[in-house]
């Protein structure tokens, strides 16, 4: 059947009611400075994968928190792991800590 | 028949030889097996038969299993102790077969049963044998075989009594914490405390009884003597002998359930070793089998361990690694991710395993999946900048874009030296993939490598200088590049050499920290003393330097290691490489930044002091 | 008359002295520099109503003009110790005794040094300044690059050395967001056609006045604000700064020449004081700075009786703030001695 006239719009904004808390809760555990984030961007500015792509763990931290988890699922596997974010990160977040186990908790689903 | 089998095996030394047909049973198996599951190549086994491989094999064994040479390095008082129970039970049972030999009436008199030299005294004195009286007058007169396995037991005593103070009471040994036990380790290590005073007790009771025995044997016996009756006495000769040899037959079956497995595994480990035998990349293989059970969990890695030393982690290091892998129990996170991997324990491991190897490993087999494109927006990126040919290339590395001081230290240094470079990195570094590799996922790390290799060579250089050794050991080796690799440390010492870089010397004091990647991993060590003799006054304080050094903690190896556990392991570090507070000089900007941290004094990267003292 | 030792000559130490000097004690006030008046004098004008900070200074300096106050310049205190009777007695570095009831901290605190926060390049990168190096050019009145050249384009960074556990400091320093919108606003009114950039984490705009000032910033002088922490500085062949930072707002990384980078550098505990704090037993906080006995009603009174404190060597605070806090310092020293002389008389 043809589809024309209108269309409905799929909805943009982020459900909190139905976006799923696993790997948020699966990150508190493992690895618990991932919580104390505050978004300043340092990590994905100095990013070395950051510099050739979009990739940014800032907005993969909030992506996470928010549920996102089809957004996260692919873009953790740009990082090259090599440490610059975990040195300059002024709150002392792990950030290497928390690419791994993202891409652990992926693994073993 | 009943009566001339219980001539030969008296009952109480059933105990004895069951454990020790089990033991060696074990043995053989065990060696079988590992053999047949070497993945590198079964037959390279077949080299160690080769003379001077035995040669060397035997040499090791000696030093290693018996006198424990480097234990005592490490620590004369463990040493001691393990010298003494090693060597000294070793002495005893070669006394014991001498002795037992001219009892027998010398040479020539054919096969000893493996008991009868270790029960000789119950043998020699009970004379239940039709043994001639002169041999026994003989062996007693002289009392020279006596004294010296009077003087041979005292020793293993001695041992002992170090192992029982040691389990109780670590610090005597200047060690902070000894290693944990499962229960075969517990069953088996109790019954390795009782074998030597129960034969001191067997020993010198049999001694008091029938009068004979050496200074420590026949003393005790003597006291016996006094205070028993004889003829209680002579009753409670067979009794000990009896618990001598259950305690004697639980250890031989505790053994290939304890740790104490690694008094089989390790003269077989050896002597894969001289075979030239190489490790492969699963811990299922013969030779990574036979240094996990190889591994005698002396507690050396703990005590070296900086985790365990500066923050409060001690459930991961190596000796816990390889028990839980030979107990198949499955590794937790931490157990997997928090190691720096520095190098330390490997380097002061008395068996010289490669716990580093083996928990690589393991971190491979934690990923299921592999991501074969993930690093797909790479070359696009990178094609466009291939350049005119130069000598030298420069690439500074992720860790170097944030020390720029490094990085502005060596353009300076390349200019004084008037070289012929390109700067490789200067707008976006591709990570060259050991910290991906470090974390088990290798499969990713390839194509970094690939990425990077290509870039190199597409420059046309001759040699590569980085900044980084984290860099530098994997460009050295995991790269295969068709061209040298230096460290900018050994260039600037091969300028300095070819008299391209004229430097003054100063009378600065300062105080050089060996970053592990560069004096553990490749060995560089001798380059940067060189430098920095050649501009300051160097003060060599740390006694952990060279392959010993410190890691600063900052290590890409963890992935779980906090921020503040990181500093806390710097701290610690400093206290010990930069006592008299002097400027701490270093070759990585990894060590440089997460030092500057905590450090009250400055910390400069040795670039950065040669680039200063340049000749104008 | 009962006597009142005050270490540190700043803002704090003067209101306190001339305060504690008018309600009839006696007071020496030590200050290791040639003049009073501390890091103000360094800067130029102050938030938020642009004074001049002379006026300041002149304004302190003549309320401690009094008779009962007694100051001795270019001195430290190198040893302090109580006397039995719970009075203090001070050697200054000259070796002269001073004797007093009770003791006040104004040692003030200490700008952080740049130099630590490596990847942005100060002392490496000639022009890469901080807040206190611009203030000494407006005072110079021209702000110039290193090269000489009129700066077009000028980079601010907020947090450097605070709310940073990599440089071991977690607090915030409270005064550098207002000043780094302050001194884009000078920029812009020294050099009409500059650009300015504030990059910052969150913009604390606090007190009185400094709301108004970011408007300022917006409406008259379209300084343009980026919510990015900047992550590392590298220069330019003509000796620019390239700055690497995440535009967290439109969500991707943002990359910018500059001519001229400043650093807002915050606020450390003076650590030429510890051995000085140790001595008496006085207890830091974690952070360094002087532990105050309670955060809403014992703000100038050390965990050692008689031993006070006064402006920033407890915490971060802007001069207002330091002054009240000095007022009230002054107050309860008066409480409390007046209370004791009531004492005796009973």
């Amino acid at each position: 059947m043809n589809q024309f006239g209108f269309s409905i719009n799929k909805d943009k904004s982020i459900d909190m009611d139905k976006t799923s808390q696993k790997l948020t809760q699966y990150l508190t555990t493992e690895e618990p400075s991932f919580n104390i984030c505050m978004s300043c961007g340092t990590c994905s500015a100095t990013c070395s994968a950051g510099n050739f792509t979009d990739f940014s763990l800032r907005r993969i931290n909030l992506l996470v928190l928010r549920g996102q988890l089809d957004e996260v699922r692919d873009e953790v596997n740009k990082c090259m792991l090599c440490g610059k974010c975990t040195l300059l990160c002024p709150r002392g977040v792990n950030t290497r800590g928390v690419i791994v186990a993202i891409k652990q908790y992926f693994d073993k689903l | 028949m009943y009566k001339y089998f219980l001539d030969i095996f008296p009952l109480f030394t059933i105990p004895f030889n069951v454990g020790l047909l089990f033991f060696i049973c074990t043995m053989i198996y065990k060696t079988l097996r590992w053999t047949m599951e070497i993945e590198d190549s079964q037959w390279k086994i077949l080299k160690g038969f080769l003379p001077q491989n035995i040669w060397a094999s035997v040499k090791e064994i000696c030093r290693e299993s018996l006198l424990h040479l480097r234990i005592f390095k490490q620590n004369l008082l463990l040493g001691y102790m393990h010298t003494s129970l090693a060597f000294g039970w070793f002495l005893l049972i070669v006394f014991g077969n001498i002795e037992a030999k001219i009892v027998r009436g010398g040479l020539g008199t054919g096969f000893e049963l493996p008991h009868y030299p270790i029960f000789l005294k119950y043998f020699a004195t009970e004379g239940s044998h039709s043994l001639p009286k002169t041999v026994i007058d003989f062996s007693i007169r002289t009392g020279f075989f006596d004294f010296m396995m009077d003087l041979l037991l005292l020793i293993i005593l001695s041992g002992c009594c170090l192992a029982y103070l040691k389990r109780f009471h670590s610090t005597t040994f200047g060690m902070k914490r000894t290693t944990k036990l499962r229960l075969g380790d517990k069953i088996t290590m109790g019954a390795l405390w009782c074998i030597f005073p129960a034969r001191l007790i067997a020993e010198s009771i049999t001694s008091g009884a029938y009068g004979t025995g050496s200074f420590l044997t026949g003393t005790l016996g003597n006291v016996f003597a006094q205070i028993i009756p004889q003829a209680y006495l002579l009753k409670s000769v067979a009794p000990f002998w009896w618990i001598y040899s259950i305690t004697l037959g639980i250890f031989f079956v505790g053994v290939p359930y304890s740790r104490y497995m690694h008094i089989l595994s390790e003269p077989v480990l050896i002597f894969m070793r001289n075979a030239g035998v190489k490790p492969s990349k699963k811990n299922s293989d013969g030779f990574s089998q036979a240094e996990i059970f190889s591994c005698s969990r002396c507690g050396i890695c703990v005590n070296n361990c900086q985790l365990a030393r500066a923050t409060e982690i001690r459930s991961m290091q190596p000796t816990y690694l390889n028990r839980e892998i030979r107990h198949h129990v499955p590794l937790s996170q931490e157990m997997l991710r928090t190691c720096l991997m520095c190098g330390r324990c490997n380097v002061t491991c008395p068996v010289k395993i490669d716990s580093i190897q083996t928990r690589a490993n393991e971190r491979r087999a934690m990923w299921s999946k592999h991501n074969e494109n993930c690093f797909a927006y790479l070359p696009k990126v990178l094609k466009e900048s291939a350049e005119n040919s130069v000598d030298v290339l420069y690439f500074a590395g992720c860790m170097t874009h944030l020390t720029p001081v490094i990085k502005n230290s060596m353009m300076k240094i390349m200019r004084a030296a008037d070289e012929n470079f390109q700067f490789l990195d200067e707008n976006g570094t591709i990570c060259c993939g050991r910290p991906l590799k470090l974390s088990g996922q290798e499969v990713e790390a390839e194509q970094l490598m690939a990425a990077n290799k290509e870039r190199i060579i597409n420059s046309g250089a001759k040699l590569l200088v980085t900044s980084c050794p984290i860099c530098y050991n994997t460009f050295k080796n995991e790269y295969n590049l068709p061209i040298e690799v230096v460290h900018h440390t050994e260039y600037i010492q091969r300028l300095i050499a070819e008299g391209k870089l004229q430097l003054t010397k100063t009378d600065e004091q300062v105080a050089y920290h060996d970053p592990c990647e560069l004096a553990r991993g490749t060995h560089v060590t001798v380059a940067p003393r060189e430098v920095l003799n050649a501009i300051a006054v160097l003060d060599e304080q740390a006694k952990q330097k060279g392959e010993k050094t410190l890691c600063c903690g900052g290590s890409l190896g963890s992935t779980r290691a906090t921020n503040e556990q990181r500093q806390n392991i710097a701290k610690a570090a400093l206290r010990h490489i930069n006592p008299d507070k002097h400027t701490l000089v270093t070759a990585c900007p990894m060590c440089k930044r997460t030092f500057a941290q905590v450090s009250d004094t400055k910390v400069v990267d040795i670039s950065e002091l040669v680039a200063k003292n340049i000749k104008e | 008359m009962k006597k009142v030792l005050i270490i540190g000559g700043g803002v704090a130490g003067m209101e306190a002295a001339g305060q504690l000097a008018v309600l009839g004690y006696s007071v020496v006030l030590v200050e290791r520099k040639d003049v009073l008046g501390g890091h103000v004098r360094k800067w130029d004008r102050l938030f938020p109503n642009k004074r001049p900070s002379e006026e300041v200074v002149n304004h302190l300096l003549q309320k401690v003009q009094h008779p009962n106050v007694e100051i001795r310049l270019k001195r430290t205190v190198t040893d302090l110790r109580r006397n039995p009777n719970g009075s203090f007695l001070a050697i200054l570095s000259d070796q002269s005794p001073v004797s007093a009831d009770v003791v006040l901290f104004a040692t003030g605190y200490h700008l952080f040094d740049a130099y630590r926060k490596e990847e942005y390049g100060y002392g490496i990168y000639n022009n890469v300044i901080t807040s206190a190096d611009l203030e000494r050019m407006f005072k110079n009145g021209e702000v110039k690059t290193a090269e000489g050249k009129i700066p077009q384009r000028v980079g601010i960074v907020h947090c450097v050395g605070s709310r940073d556990t990599k440089c071991g400091n977690l607090y915030c320093s409270r005064v550098c967001c207002v000043t780094g919108v302050k001194q884009a606003i000078e920029l812009k009114e020294l050099i009409p056609n500059v650009e300015v950039f504030n990059f910052y984490m969150d913009l604390r705009m606090f007190g009185r006045g400094f709301e108004q000032l970011y408007l300022e910033a917006q409406q008259k002088h379209r300084v343009r604000f980026v919510r990015g922490r900047l992550s590392e500085a590298s220069e330019t062949q003509d000796h620019g700064i390239f700055l690497k930072v995440d535009d967290t707002l439109v969500g991707r990384p943002m990359k910018m020449t500059v001519d001229m980078l400043v650093l807002m550098v915050g606020f450390e505990p003076r650590k030429t004081t510890f051995p000085l704090l140790e001595s008496l037993g006085i207890e830091k906080n974690e952070d360094g700075f002087i532990k105050i006995r309670d955060c809403h009603f014992d703000e100038n009174r050390t965990n050692v009786d008689g031993i006070y404190v006064a402006g920033t060597c407890t915490s971060a605070k802007s001069i207002s703030e330091t002054i009240n806090d000095a007022c009230s310092a002054a107050l309860q020293i008066h409480r409390n001695l007046s209370a004791k002389v009531k004492d005796k008389r009973k």
